[in-house]
């Protein structure tokens, strides 16, 4: 289902963020390792899904790990929001504002939601943290283009290679 | 497009068995595999290509709509300006944003415009795939 939803209604695109000063340094893997257990909004230092419009202007992001029901659900907003942009090129800015606004809202449970999306952003302080992360991005960076980001990728997640670099790691948290 | 492949697939077809001289008449497959119709390459650009089929038509083809065999025969014959991607577990991975760009804006109508999603992760892309 992701696949095919990936291969029909995306482009794909891939950046080996090593060196990058936002890629945490912890938690290093070689490709072949088995992978570990995760939970949804780890290593968001190590793993972003940006999302661009054709123009490459950075329209959602999905900072750490997601497991395949919560990629599944950030594919079909992401589909959702970017129709959206295309049929309202003038207000794509605000669209893409408001859309995080709402959809922070509904994770939260602040416009009397059921709770249907409430288990998302309690499942974790990671999950949280990542949601937050995106959430931050998309209401200050509305459509950033992605060079402009790729002179400063800690815009999305932080410092991550040094807590020595910048304050953004006071706190003990490094890397991934 | 895969209206106007059914419909010249058979004066195609009979083309291009009648001899193919030119190297840039060959079969073209779509991205579906389903339709293949035959076609001289007359030219390209960055995220298309146009074919001249027997039937004296000229078709522009959106690269995004070609098979990724085809795209890479692009490649090898020197259309530099073709994208380079990597096939992984069925999904074409661009190296370049631009090349993913210039795909996902594949055509003039912007109702047929895609989304990117740029995957950034620390190591080499085979490690996650």
């Amino acid at each position: 289902m992701i696949r095919e939803s990936l291969k029909a209604d995306f482009v794909c695109h891939a950046i080996n963020t090593e060196g990058d000063p936002s890629a945490g340094g912890s938690h290093a893997h070689a490709p072949s390792d088995k992978p570990g257990q995760c939970s949804d909004g780890v290593a968001n230092q190590n793993v972003q899904l940006l999302f661009l419009t054709p123009r490459g202007e950075i329209f959602h992001t999905v900072s750490g790990f997601r497991g395949p029901s919560s990629l599944k659900q950030e594919l079909a907003f992401t589909k959702l929001l970017f129709n959206k942009i295309k049929t309202d090129p003038d207000s794509a800015k605000s669209i893409v504002q408001r859309a995080h606004r709402e959809r922070r809202d509904d994770q939260s449970g602040s416009r009397g939601s059921s709770g249907r999306n409430r288990s998302r952003s309690g499942g974790g302080g990671n999950l949280r943290r990542s949601l937050q992360f995106d959430y931050t991005f998309a209401k200050k960076y509305p459509l950033l283009p992605m060079q402009e980001f790729e002179r400063n990728p800690r815009l999305l997640v932080g410092n991550g290679s040094s807590m020595f670099v910048s304050g953004a790691a006071v706190g003990g948290r490094i890397g991934g | 497009m895969r209206r106007l492949i059914c419909a010249t697939l058979a004066l195609a077809s009979a083309g291009a068995l009648a001899g193919e001289r030119n190297s840039n008449v060959r079969f073209w497959t779509d991205n579906t595999g389903d339709f293949t119709v035959s076609g001289e390459l007359t030219s390209s650009d960055r995220d298309s290509i146009t074919l001249l089929l027997s039937d004296g038509d000229r078709v522009r083809v959106p690269l995004r709509r070609l098979s990724s065999a085809d795209r890479a025969w692009l490649r090898l014959e020197g259309y530099s300006h073709q994208p380079s991607s990597t096939e992984i577990s069925g999904i074409e991975w661009f190296a370049d944003l631009k090349d993913a760009q210039a795909i996902a804006a594949g055509s003039n109508r912007t109702a047929d415009d895609k989304p990117i999603m740029c995957f950034r992760a620390l190591g080499d892309l085979s490690g996650f795939m």
